[in-house]
């Protein structure tokens, strides 16, 4: 173990090296970051400043969600945004040489391509958590800290699990793969909301078959004392390691699909 | 070989199929293609039994399409195989990468190990992680790539100034960092100057003299065989057609030479009833140039020249071996008899 997060840690800074090397990229993909963020909260605050509450969520129960839901991807982008670069490896048929080092090709690939605009993320998802803490006066103890702590690691798992799966598909579809990929983001989009604003198919596909409201809502119910949702922030790492499983499985029966390139 | 250890590389009726998709041309075929599950199969690699035992050095020869590349993939465990058996040192490569991965080395001759924009020492100390190299043997074999590659000065470099050739022989040093049971070399030499493929192939001599390495490698130059290996395996449309020695190859085709003579007559067709000497064949003969085939054997190659020099305008006259392609093509076409 401790040695696949050394080899994780030292193939991770390495991507970064590379990525430093394009410094204005770098900058812009943060700077973007940033604004996309700080847009889609305004256009929230906006909307408060006409309706009040939304089916009975207010402003500052929004914005909490809103920056928790920022953080698991965050680290999903800052360190395993490397299903990204499937598609190209097997178009390539680069990911041969993924395929004979020893160690599994999954965890190579998850570190292949880390986006550091996923500082970006992290960095307006603390603050919008800040901000709506100091109005629901939530504090941040060492308890809770180390809670959110579990539900973020948590909620990362679970955007490597959808992501791999989607980015699977390419094992099928060479040509197309990376479009599943893009679908399964767009269901990130809803998961800044409240859940029960939605109708009920959205609802369930986003808590069993996509299960974004794992990563965002769930956990913030729990700094909300929202007790009727217990049972969803108990079910957090059972749903991640479920989902872990499940692309694991995937990526099993795709790699054994791999048909490479011809030259 | 009866007496030697059991073979490393164990192969039994191997076999791969592509599948590729049906595609009629159109827009209309673009939309059958979408929902159709109707394939065409390409058998690359057609029933191959080998076996490879430690310490040989073994060239894999065939045409461009022959099935090469597609058997490396599946000794090396990148592809599974459609049917047949591969062992390699007593491990199905496809079913356990992570062990396999620990005995091997491999270079795709198109493709790098290393990360593009990093300084090439990166991707060495990567390696070093990965194939968990202890600090002794990682600092040692630096020495010799060092030495016997002369990669030294490269390694501060990031990958995408490098040269090809440069490239090429710090990918091959990879190959070599953790002291792998078998390399596998896909086209090690391609697009490489004479220097640094001369270079290539005493270090890959050295690396298998000291270590006993097994090597498999593929090559379009007869001269990468002829200098590191001693058992050639030739492989035609998926099939091989001749598994056996180098110098039983080179006894019968070593002799043979393509002429390629300019001359400034106009030649016309029909006029090619040159008195040549037999053991000699005409491939082509038009415009200003004339292709001979000949077996030194048969026919004496002063003889040749001197004919054609009392009979043309000669402005340019040279000798090559003959390619394997068409020694392949030829052992195809005739079978290889004893
Ligand atoms: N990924 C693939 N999908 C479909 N067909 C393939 C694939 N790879 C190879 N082929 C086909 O299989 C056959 C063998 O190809 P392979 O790459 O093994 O040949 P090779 O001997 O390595 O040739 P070369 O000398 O040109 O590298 C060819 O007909 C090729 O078109
Ligand atoms: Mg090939």
């Amino acid at each position: 173990m401790a040695r696949y997060i050394r080899l994780y840690w030292m193939m991770w800074i390495q991507g970064i090296q590379a990525q430093i090397e394009y410094k204005s990229s770098f900058i812009i993909g943060n700077v973007a970051t940033i604004l996309g963020q700080v847009t889609g909260i305004a256009l929230v605050w906006v909307l408060f400043q006409k309706i009040g509450h939304l089916n009975g969520w207010s402003l500052p129960e929004i914005m909490l969600i809103y920056g928790i839901a920022a953080l698991p991807y965050g680290f999903f982008e800052l360190f395993f945004n490397g299903v990204w670069s499937l598609n190209r490896y097997i178009r390539m048929g680069d990911f041969d040489r993924l395929l004979v080092r020893p160690g599994s090709s999954l965890f190579f690939i998850l570190a292949d391509q880390p986006m550091l605009h996923g500082l970006g993320n992290i960095a307006t998802g603390t603050v919008i958590i800040l901000l709506a803490s100091r109005q629901l006066d939530i504090r941040w103890d060492m308890c809770n800290l180390l809670i959110l702590g579990f539900m973020v690691a948590w909620g990362t798992l679970i955007y490597i699990s959808i992501n791999t799966i989607t980015a699977c598909t390419s094992f099928w579809f060479v040509a197309s793969g990376t479009n599943f990929l893009y679908l399964g983001q767009r269901f990130r989009d809803f998961t800044v909301y409240p859940l029960d604003i939605y109708a009920s198919p959205l609802r369930i596909l986003l808590t069993w078959v996509i299960p974004f409201a794992f990563t965002s809502f769930f956990p913030s119910t729990y700094f909300l004392d929202r007790d009727d949702y217990r049972v969803f922030v108990y079910l957090i790492p059972v749903i991640a390691v479920l989902f872990f499983g499940i692309a694991s499985f995937v990526w099993r029966i795709g790699v054994n699909r791999y048909e490479s390139t011809g030259s | 070989m009866s007496s030697s250890p059991p073979p490393i590389i164990s192969v039994r009726n191997l076999t791969k199929e592509y599948k590729i998709a049906r595609r009629t041309e159109g827009f209309i075929g673009a939309v059958k293609y979408l929902f159709s599950r109707k394939y065409d199969t390409v058998r690359a690699v057609d029933r191959v039994s080998f076996d490879i035992y430690p310490g040989e050095l073994v060239g894999y020869i065939g045409k461009n399409g022959a099935g090469k590349s597609t058997t490396i993939k599946m000794l090396t465990g990148v592809l599974v195989p459609t049917q047949g058996e591969v062992k390699v040192n007593g491990i199905v490569p496809y079913r356990d990468r992570t062990k396999n991965g620990q005995n091997i080395g491999v270079v795709f001759g198109q493709r790098t190990q290393m990360k593009w924009d990093i300084p090439v020492i990166e991707s060495f100390r990567l390696m070093k992680e990965i194939y968990q190299i202890p600090p002794d043997i990682y600092k040692q074999n630096m020495e010799i790539f060092c030495d016997v590659l002369d990669i030294g000065s490269l390694l501060a470099k990031p990958v995408r100034k490098l040269s090809l050739g440069q490239r090429m022989k710090c990918d091959l040093a990879i190959a070599f960092l953790h002291n792998p049971k078998i390399i596998y070399l896909d086209e090690p030499t391609i697009g490489l100057d004479i220097l640094v493929k001369e270079n290539i192939r005493s270090f890959i001599k050295t690396m298998n003299a000291e270590r006993n390495t097994t090597v498999i490698l593929t090559t379009h130059d007869l001269n990468d065989i002829d200098s590191i290996c001693q058992r050639a395996i030739i492989i035609d449309s998926g099939k091989i057609v001749y598994d056996g020695s180098i110098d039983a190859i080179k006894a019968r085709f070593g002799t043979h030479k393509v002429l390629h003579i300019e001359v400034k007559d106009n030649l016309r067709q029909g006029d090619e009833v040159v008195q040549l000497p037999a053991g000699v064949t005409v491939q082509e003969f038009g415009e200003h140039r004339i292709k001979l085939h000949l077996n030194k054997e048969a026919a004496s190659l002063a003889e040749v020249i001197q004919t054609l020099i009392e009979q043309y305008n000669i402005v340019d006259i040279s000798i090559e071996d003959v390619s394997i392609e068409s020694i392949v093509k030829q052992i195809y076409q005739e079978g290889w008899h004893e």
